[in-house]
């Protein structure tokens, strides 16, 4: 088989990765940057084009990108679906990380565990809701993409304080109860799941650096991996609170991950690779789209026990 | 007879003309018309429960919901969309087609893939790539910055000069272009409207001088009857993208009509069509909420 990284720039990780590709029997791998490809539509189809690298002949694609380049790679990722090329991502992944409003409805409509929150454009309509609340909140405005605040609130008076300081036109806000409690924070690959607790010392939580190793229960697994699967990933980080999911992330810190749980990552996502990508391109013309699409539905419904 | 109930989501970036008529006809045919600016809206998310609120009152609980919201919404507006994917109630378009539809190169890839006729069209950063495009499609190019959802309007580029310095702007602040092929038509384009299975056909004259055949630069539009091939276009683009509602711009060249782009949220065009285009769609609308109701 033969497998490409997509990426911004062929870093540490990208060379490690690369190497744990090869040792799990994959004749060939190449790193191509994200930048250099272009997308071709004409006569009935469309091609994935970059000088000297023909992506179709690829069974696999490791991408990793920034979220700013969601424009690009939501109709790369569909593109990547349509030649039978297995990637981490299934389409609409990085619409949905690249959203913070978007991913909390999405984890909500699949029934996965949020924090109880309220979400709108104008700050000034959260008072309508706030008294149903339990304090502290964490309360975070986004202007586009961008998240311009992320503060916890206390009390019912700090709330009308923020709400009143805001001066410029948002496009979103999040307010939601915020758990005074560790975080969790999980590398989900697969079926796998990787977890190292962060602590709360009172007034926030330790950094993931400095984070403990910690064991979770099967709920809690099932929990992390529906909720990649929710945001469309199959590898990606996964932060619970209590058994509330905080925030899933399209990528994993490997060097952390590595260090904390003295295990290879590269490995584990290589292995996950190579069982995924398997065959999918030798199936491929078998498959109607949306017969792919229920497929991916079973795989989630597998995964929710 | 039971009643039906229609709630209009509204975009805080457009004037609410449009909506204005979509109310009036509404209030015709429907027992209860609520109109909600998404910036009065609220989604509450309580113990794996979703609700779509607007003084008080869940949206989610009305027979049909239309929301027209333009790409500038999109932070609320995706979460909007999701929510109402979830529920029970009927609304004429999804997030998926939002997505793909505020995607000008999205949009045309999909259509393409499923052999709907388009104009040859590319996405692409790297000056590499724009030497290949260049090569490929010749000048002049239609060219649309793409940054973090929206796209920035359309720019038409007649040199290489002009694209090079596009790009440097571009390389600078992680923006894509979308390139399309411009096709030297009559000046004019084709604008159909997909009302469930009925398509209205309008014809869009650009001023003297002008490249974009857009009214609110100066064109001007003549209802025409559709052909098979503009329905059939149409009507397929629609069903692709799963929208009952929507407008589907045509462009006619020598190799005959290929889709320039697909609308989420249509204007009405008013000043030639009078309320037609409103009417049809709360006919539609109607019919959908009776269906429910029944």
């Amino acid at each position: 088989m033969k497998a490409l990284i997509l990426a911004g720039r062929e870093g540490k990780s990208i060379k490690r990765l690369k190497q744990a590709f090869l040792e799990k029997g994959f004749e060939k791998v190449d790193f191509l940057d994200i930048a250099k490809l272009n997308l071709i539509s004409r006569g009935g189809k469309t091609q994935v084009v970059n000088d000297g690298i023909m992506v179709a002949d690829y069974d696999a694609a490791y991408l990793r990108a920034s979220l700013q380049l969601t424009p690009f790679v939501e109709p790369l990722l569909d593109e990547l679906k349509e030649e039978g090329i297995y990637t981490q991502f299934r389409p609409g992944a990085y619409y949905l990380n690249s959203n913070e409003a978007l991913q909390l409805a999405a984890l909500n409509a699949r029934g996965l565990p949020v924090a109880k929150s309220v979400l709108v454009v104008d700050p000034k309509m959260i008072k309508d809701s706030a008294e149903r609340f339990h304090y502290p909140l964490i309360f975070k405005s986004f202007k586009g993409q961008i998240k311009t605040q992320s503060i916890l609130i206390e009390s019912p008076r700090s709330l009308r304080f923020v709400t009143k300081s805001i001066k410029m036109d948002l496009d979103a806000v999040i307010v939601r109860e915020f758990e005074e409690a560790d975080l969790i924070q999980c590398a989900v690959i697969g079926d796998k799941v990787f977890a190292i607790r962060r602590r709360w010392n009172g007034s926030e939580i330790e950094k993931l650096g400095r984070g403990l190793l910690c064991k979770v229960s099967d709920r809690e697994r099932i929990t992390a991996i529906r909720a990649a699967l929710a945001c469309g990933c199959e590898i990606a980080t996964v932060k619970m609170s209590r058994g509330f999911i905080t925030e899933v992330m399209p990528d994993i810190n490997f060097p952390v991950f590595n260090e904390k749980t003295g295990e290879n990552l590269f490995e584990v996502v290589a292995k996950h690779f190579e069982s995924r990508a398997k065959g999918v391109k030798l199936k491929r013309p078998k498959f109607s789209p949306s017969l792919v699409d229920r497929f991916q539905r079973f795989l989630e419904e597998a995964f929710h026990g | 007879m039971a009643k039906a109930s229609l709630a209009i989501i509204g975009s805080r970036h457009y004037k609410h003309s449009t909506v204005k008529s979509l109310i009036e006809e509404g209030r015709k045919l429907f027992d209860r018309v609520t109109f909600a600016p998404i910036d009065r809206v609220r989604i509450v998310f309580e113990e794996n429960e979703a609700k779509l609120l607007f003084k008080g009152r869940d949206l989610l609980e009305y027979d049909v919901c239309y929301p027209r919201l333009s790409s500038r919404d999109y932070v609320m507006g995706e979460a909007v969309l999701r929510v109402l994917g979830q529920s029970n109630v009927y609304s004429p378009v999804n997030l998926r087609a939002y997505q793909i539809t505020n995607h000008k190169y999205y949009t045309i890839k999909e259509l393409s893939n499923a052999k709907i006729p388009i104009v040859k069209s590319s996405l692409f950063i790297s000056p590499d790539s724009a030497k290949r495009i260049l090569k490929e499609f010749g000048m002049p190019l239609v060219v649309k910055v793409l940054s973090g959802f929206a796209g920035k309007g359309v720019i038409l580029v007649e040199n290489e000069k002009q694209l090079n310095s596009i790009l440097d702007t571009v390389r600078l602040f992680d923006e894509f272009i979308s390139a399309q092929k411009f096709v030297k038509g009559k000046n004019s384009d084709i604008r159909c409207y997909v009302i469930g299975k009925k398509v209205i056909t309008i014809r869009r004259i650009g001023k003297q001088g002008e490249w974009r055949a857009n009214v609110s630069r100066g064109a001007s539009a003549e209802e025409i009857a559709p052909t098979k091939e503009m329905r059939n276009i149409a009507l397929g683009a629609a069903k692709l993208l799963g929208m009952d509602i929507c407008a589907v711009d045509l462009i006619e060249s020598k190799g005959g009509l290929a889709v320039i782009e697909v609308n989420f949220m249509p204007g009405p065009f008013k000043k030639y069509l009078g309320n037609t285009v409103t009417k049809e769609m709360v006919k539609f609308l109607h019919k959908k909420a009776k269906e429910k109701v029944a």
